[in-house]
């Protein structure tokens, strides 16, 4: 069972400051989505919205068609692991990591046991520790067995990794792509390691400042950006009209950065001016994408 | 869709866990009235009931969870994918049989009390008003208490979820609820907790006696009613914040 | 591992073109499925789906229903020419003007590739030169 996603519209303000300024876009089901995004751009509260943690101030979040705030159709299919993860670290004396699988496996539908207790395994965590005991990276781990082993048809994580060295990290992505693909699901995950976590997204979200910047699939947006190097003349006029996302000027070399798919002709222009083309990593064009926002192209 | 956790989840889960606390409590606490009995015996007189007096942290202990039912429970249910309606709409039914157990328990104390006291000679005597007259009056000591207890854990959650959403919100509540507290010992009896004490009441003119049976049992539903209500003003959509924060 | 600066896809058919022409995978030999290149380089499976069906609409790969995926008959030979026919264009031409560029005579540059043909002939144990 897999969920779509539908935001329109969406807007959450906290008094003066907007978090989420008219967002709207519709995600597919049964596909690992990434949201990318600066600190302060508004992931995990569009994420919240979109967990039904925080109502919106206008504008709707649709999973599956249906409204999803305080809706008890899909409230209990969707798991959203904030950080470490929203469990029982104030409920002493019930706040040992077994308490905290124990929560889970009691409200979430589709838990499976013998997979959490796999996790906690892998991970190494200490059944018996209480939550304010483990250590951060600890914790990270708790809160993605809590979100993998909820087979929820929707599960969100919301730089779920905070603390964990990159081992436990790559364990963490592991795991996740072999159950995505035992047990197909939706997954939505922010993070801002993008070139650690970015292999794994079908589709990729940019929000900056509460505004949508771009959606489409990984692959496109890997496509989408070149980097042209050579003399700085020969550079100059080869970008001219093009959406320029940098510029690096080094003695006679000049190297600019450009956003859009170069055509064949393009490609046979650059060559014949003796210029270098080359791809740009998509963290690059993250950050000139969400850099570049104040100032038009 | 998935099959969900199961009608009245939250109720059970919680009757499992807090049942499982309060006995576990139960017993340092009535332990530590034991060692009183047995100080007050060998030094003093004991002429009063003991117990009566031991009433009032198990009142403490009603408020105390009652904030930890919004304060804490409420977000961990939110987060497990439960709605707000879900828990308001199954609360009343656990708070009725949560306050019904301590009632119980503080019964049994009051008759345990009443046999060590004849065995002992003491004059089991109650200081207060209330409901009732005689210890004996198992029944309305048993009503008398789940009243009490009720409104107490709804005061608390009151707060509780006030205080969760805005600290301004809960301290502006707080003398709110002691109101409500107030009114619901007043009805069955003397307010003998701190911001009312018996000269101010009797000042104001309050009878310091216990109402009617009748009048008890509709002013403290009520309360706890109102309270239930404002509490649900409160929660119903409520922000969940991250625990991190 | 991939090189993350460009669509990880194309860079998956363009190893498996490789393996292809270099005999590496033979003709109707299955190749890994979707999940095991998902698990074994850590990306999404449909990035690994998405090589393949490049490679299906070019005809270097056929999909058998519920078994997977296979190395077309033809292949080699069709990847081959596609290579030859580009070779010139994009090997040999712009060596040429690079060397008149350079001012490199042609006729060293065309002593150079015989010489280095004949070594390479003799030396190899492997290979075929000839199609």
């Amino acid at each position: 069972m897999t969920m779509s996603i539908e935001v329109r519209d969406l807007e959450l303000r906290y008094g003066n400051v907007t978090a989420l300024d008219r967002l709207s876009f519709r995600l597919d089901g049964g596909k690992i989505h990434g949201l990318l995004g600066r600190n302060g751009s508004g992931k995990t509260s569009l994420l919240s919205v979109m967990a039904a943690f925080r109502r919106a101030t206008s504008g709707d979040a649709w999973i599956d068609g249906q409204p999803v705030f305080e809706n008890p159709d899909v409230a209990s299919d969707i798991c959203f692991i904030r950080g470490e993860g929203d469990t029982v670290v104030h409920d002493w004396p019930a706040d040992r990591v077994k308490d905290a699988l124990a929560f889970a496996s009691t409200f979430r539908p589709a838990w499976d046991s013998d997979y959490a207790t796999a996790l906690v395994d892998r991970f190494r965590l200490p059944l018996k520790k209480r939550l304010g005991q483990l250590s951060r990276g600890q914790r990270s781990a708790l809160g993605i067995t809590l979100g993998l082993a909820s087979r929820a048809p929707l599960t969100m994580f919301d730089e779920s990794y905070l603390g964990m060295d990159a081992p436990s990290r790559y364990v963490f992505y592991d795991e996740l792509l072999a159950d995505f693909m035992a047990h197909p699901r939706t997954f939505v995950i922010s993070t801002h390691l993008i070139e650690e976590v970015s292999s794994l997204f079908e589709e990729v979200v940019i929000i900056d400042e509460g505004q949508l910047v771009l959606h489409e699939s990984a692959e496109e947006l890997r496509a989408r950006g070149a980097a042209v190097t050579g003399p700085t003349e020969q550079v100059a006029r080869f970008a001219q009209g093009l959406t320029i996302l940098g510029d690096k000027q080094l003695g006679p070399t000049r190297s600019v950065m450009v956003y859009g798919e170069l055509d064949d002709g393009q490609i046979e222009l650059a060559r014949e001016s003796g210029l270098e083309l080359g791809p740009i990593a998509l963290q690059d064009l993250f950050v000139h994408l969400t850099e570049s926002r104040g100032r038009t192209s | 869709m998935t099959p969900q956790p199961g009608s009245w989840a939250i109720a059970r889960h919680r009757l499992r866990l807090d049942t499982a606390a309060v006995v576990v409590l139960w017993i340092p606490f009535t332990l530590v009235v034991a060692a009183i009995y047995v100080l007050v015996g060998l030094y003093g007189n004991l002429s009063t009931s003991v117990w009566e007096q031991a009433t009032q942290a198990p009142r403490w202990f009603a408020g105390g969870l009652g904030v930890y039912l919004t304060a804490v429970y409420l977000p961990l249910y939110i987060t497990h994918g439960q709605t707000r309606r879900q828990f308001a709409t199954q609360m009343p039914a656990f708070v009725v049989v949560l306050a019904a157990l301590l009632a119980a328990l503080i019964t049994i104390g009051f008759a345990v009390e009443r046999v060590v006291y004849d065995l002992g000679g003491w004059l089991q005597a109650l200081e207060r008003a209330h409901l009732f007259d005689g210890v004996d009056q198992y029944p309305v000591v048993l009503l008398e208490f789940w009243l009490v207890f009720m409104v107490w854990i709804a005061a608390g959650a009151l707060v509780g979820a006030a205080f969760y959403r805005r600290p301004g919100l809960g301290l502006l509540l707080v003398p709110v609820v002691l109101a409500i507290v107030a009114a619901a010992e007043l009805a069955v009896g003397t307010a003998f907790f701190g911001p009312f004490p018996e000269p101010l009441l009797t000042a104001a003119g309050v009878g310091l006696e216990a109402r009617p049976i009748p009048v008890a049992v509709i002013t403290c539903f009520t309360l706890a009613v109102v309270t239930a209500g404002l509490t649900w003003l409160v929660i119903r959509d409520l922000p969940i914040r991250s625990q991190a924060a | 591992m991939f090189d993350e600066r460009s669509p990880i896809y194309r860079q998956i058919a363009a190893q498996i073109r490789a393996d292809v022409l270099s005999g590496t995978l033979q003709a109707d030999e299955q190749i890994m499925s979707t999940t095991q290149y998902a698990a074994y380089y850590r990306i999404n499976p449909a990035t690994a789906a998405k090589a393949f069906q490049e490679l299906v609409d070019e005809g270097v790969l056929y999909k058998r229903r519920g078994i997977g995926m296979f190395v077309g008959p033809d292949a080699r030979e069709a990847l081959r020419s596609e290579h030859r026919r580009r070779f010139f264009t994009d090997v040999v031409d712009p060596m040429v003007a690079e060397a008149l560029a350079i001012g490199i005579p042609i006729e060293d540059v065309i002593r150079r590739i015989t010489h280095a043909a004949d070594e390479q002939i003799s030396g190899s144990t492997v290979g075929e030169t000839e199609s």
